[in-house]
């Protein structure tokens, strides 16, 4: 039944009809556009902690609790379809799931829509106002600390002709910026906003060294979808959950 | 030889001395004796600069010596030598080392004359065969008898003994005293801070009899041990000599 | 991940030889540190003891300060200051921007920290020695310098070997503490080699085993010193 109201929908754009599309598609919701009635089929690829992985055989992690809370607001039921990470982009598009969530980051290469990021951040360049230092390119001999095993770490590395030294506690790195015993310190944007909110001989460069953002994705054709998405999206982040769960799995 | 005069010497409010006026001539042997405490030891002490008095003057050959001052302080010992009860030799030094150390620094004797001297000093404390053992190795009685000899390589002229058999077994006794003997049959000035009556009474030129800090009398051994003059020296001889 | 894939990761890093390289290097810093810490700890300590026998009432404040101020303070403190701190003041006081090499600032923290101990160590090998051994040499008239060169400092040093030796146990262990400022020893080689293959324990148990190794060492060789010097009593 659905299938077909799916595709008389599809007929009707089809036939450039846009006077009546535009009433057809006052009257077809994204529910209607689901495989399941009433269900949200996500593909999932829990080997990614701590998105989301297998602990004795149930799911979890960040994003399973967050398809939790998002299931409160989109009021259908979710119901998870493992797979392997490659193959979600391929099942979203051939209409074997619905959405995908599984840590995806923006990248335009993919052929899907991505929603709004759930979760953001950034690994960003920490330096004293008056350091002179503009970008990343400005680094070339200098001294960058940065996180040990963070991404920061990575980025750090990758910045042409600056040493790195790296440390387990970002407080001192940044006390070490502040004494003047390191040019820059790479770390996460949330942590670098708050110093830079501390100190006001602190600043933080614009260019972020790695964009991190997460975001679920679904078939490019399903736009009403996305629109719902991204509304409980919005929701779910002013929620008191969004924080609780952050901490939990420690993003 | 030595004079000390009006000495006071308080150890936490505890009068060791209370103004003592002591003194000994060329030749003499002095026993210091009297029960524990009486202010024997410190008197000893204190002529050698090891306790400075409270209050007092102490003169060595008509001269005034302020022990706090080195230089005096030096010049007097350079005449004293002190025996002390628990021998105080020096533990990581073999016997040999332990007799020429001072010698070599001070008198700045060289090595083989010290050595000559030591070998000399041992084989007449009867220990010619220790000079290479360490203190650890020798009983009681041959420490002290090291010490007495170690004392006697700076060439003092005047032997102070401060309880010189109180430590050792009864059995060492004898040799450390027959050793002090000959050292008064040689002539030796000496004060003898001691206990053993029967060695005061044979070599001592006169007895010094303290108690509570005081000297309470002074006698030659012979009327010292046979007419006491004092209720408090009789009611100590009465003690130790029964 | 289950048992068997942990396992099969700590086997992963135990058997690859750069690993091994990698915390040798790390344990050769760590010596360096300890040793040189150790060696200065020991000036100090004689300087510090000197300091709080002096005669001189100022000169033994300024020797009680020194032990109070570092004994009081925890190591981690210290280091942080002269890494973090000092530079700081120095470049308020010179206007100009002042940058330390962390190796060599941490050691020097490390150092003046172990001299605070070393000073109680060698005041108390000094006031143990038996008060009838500094009146036989005055007796003898010994002067000053030739009593504690020959007759107390002897016996001191004796008495002082074996907590000197645990001493520099203690600064390999404590030279662990200079990874909290990213300065190059086992600790810090160890948290490296954890982060590069996203497992923290099994390199810090491995850095262990390096830390064991080395202290074991060292206090058996000790014990065989401290045998022979036993026999000269």
């Amino acid at each position: 039944m659905k299938k077909i109201l799916k595709i008389a929908a599809v007929a009707a754009m089809v036939l450039g009809c846009s006077a009546c599309s535009q009433t057809q598609e006052e009257e077809i919701s994204w529910q209607d556009q689901l495989i399941e009635e009433n269900t949200l089929i996500v593909g999932i690829s829990p080997d990614y902690p701590p998105y989301e992985s297998l602990e004795n055989g149930e799911m979890v992690g960040f994003d399973v609790d967050m398809m939790a809370e998002l299931e409160k607001y989109l009021g259908v039921n979710v119901e998870f379809e493992q797979m392997t990470f490659s193959t979600i982009v391929d099942a979203v598009n051939l209409g074997q799931v619905d959405v995908g969530v599984s840590g995806f980051t923006y990248d335009p290469e993919r052929q899907v829509l991505f929603s709004d990021p759930y979760l953001e951040s950034a690994q960003v360049i920490l330096t004293k106002k008056d350091s002179g230092i503009e970008s990343a390119a400005d680094l070339s001999g200098k001294v960058v600390g940065a996180q040990l095993g963070t991404t920061g770490a990575d980025a750090a590395a990758e910045i042409e002709g600056a040493s790195v030294e790296l440390n387990q506690d970002a407080n001192i790195l940044v006390e070490a910026l502040k004494a003047g015993q390191m040019d820059a310190v790479v770390v996460d944007l949330l942590v670098a906003q708050n110093y830079e909110e501390s100190d006001s001989s602190l600043v933080v460069l614009d260019e972020p060294l790695v964009d991190e953002e997460n975001g679920i994705i679904c078939s490019t054709s399903n736009e009403l979808l996305m629109d719902a998405l991204n509304d409980a999206i919005a929701q779910f982040k002013e929620s008191d959950a969004y924080e609780e769960l952050k901490t939990k799995w420690g993003m | 030889m030595i004079k000390a005069e009006h000495i006071s010497k308080t150890f936490q409010n505890v009068k060791a001395l209370d103004d003592v006026s002591f003194q000994i001539s060329k030749g003499e042997i002095v026993c210091l004796i009297g029960p524990s405490g009486s202010g024997k030891s410190t008197l000893c002490r204190c002529i050698n600069g090891l306790e400075i008095p409270d209050s007092g003057n102490i003169y060595i050959e008509g001269k005034q010596i302020d022990y706090t001052d080195q230089k005096q302080a030096a010049e007097a010992r350079s005449k004293t030598g002190f025996v002390f009860q628990h021998f105080n030799l020096f533990p990581h030094m073999s016997v040999m080392d332990n007799m020429i150390l001072a010698p070599m620094k001070t008198l700045h004797m060289s090595r083989e004359e010290a050595i000559t001297k030591a070998r000399e000093l041992l084989s007449r404390v009867g220990l010619a065969d220790k000079e290479e053992a360490y203190p650890k190795k020798l009983s009681g009685g041959q420490k002290q008898r090291v010490a007495i000899a170690r004392s006697l390589m700076m060439n003092p002229q005047i032997m102070l003994f401060d309880e010189p058999t109180s430590a050792l077994d009864p059995e060492m006794v004898m040799e450390v005293l027959e050793v002090m003997k000959q050292l008064a049959f040689e002539g030796m000035t000496m004060v003898v801070v001691t206990h053993e009556m029967g060695f005061a009474k044979e070599i001592a030129s006169r007895i010094v009899f303290l108690e509570e800090g005081k000297i309470i009398e002074e006698n030659t051994p012979d009327l010292f041990f046979s007419q006491p003059q004092t209720k408090r020296a009789q009611d100590f001889l009465k003690k130790v000599l029964y | 991940m289950d048992i068997q894939e942990y396992f099969g990761k700590c086997l992963e890093i135990a058997s690859n030889p750069e690993n091994y390289k990698t915390l040798l290097i790390g344990a050769v810093y760590s010596l360096i540190v300890a040793s040189i810490a150790w060696v200065m700890g020991i000036v100090l300590g004689i300087i510090g003891a000197s300091l709080k026998l002096n005669k001189n009432k100022f000169l033994r404040f300024l020797g009680n300060c020194y032990v109070e101020l570092i004994r009081g303070t925890p190591m981690l403190l210290q280091i942080l200051f002269f890494y973090l701190i000092m530079p700081t003041l120095i470049t308020l006081i010179t206007g100009n921007a002042f940058r330390v090499n962390k190796f060599v600032v941490g050691t020097i923290a490390i150092g003046i920290n172990s001299g605070a101990y070393s000073t109680e160590l060698i005041r108390s090998g000094i006031i143990g020695i038996d008060a009838g051994q500094w009146e036989a040499a005055m007796s003898l008239n010994l002067s000053h310098w030739d009593m504690m060169r020959y007759v107390i400092l002897p016996q001191a040093f004796k008495q002082v070997v074996p907590p000197m030796v645990s001493e520099y146990i203690t600064l390999i262990k404590d030279s662990s503490l200079l990874s909290t400022i990213g300065a190059v020893e086992l600790l810090y080689s160890a948290q490296i080699m954890g982060a590069n293959y996203y497992n923290y324990l099994f390199p810090l148990m491995m850095a262990g085993v390096f830390y064991l190794v080395m202290t074991f060492v060292i206090s058996s060789i000790a014990k065989k010193v401290e045998r022979r010097l036993a026999e000269s009593d």
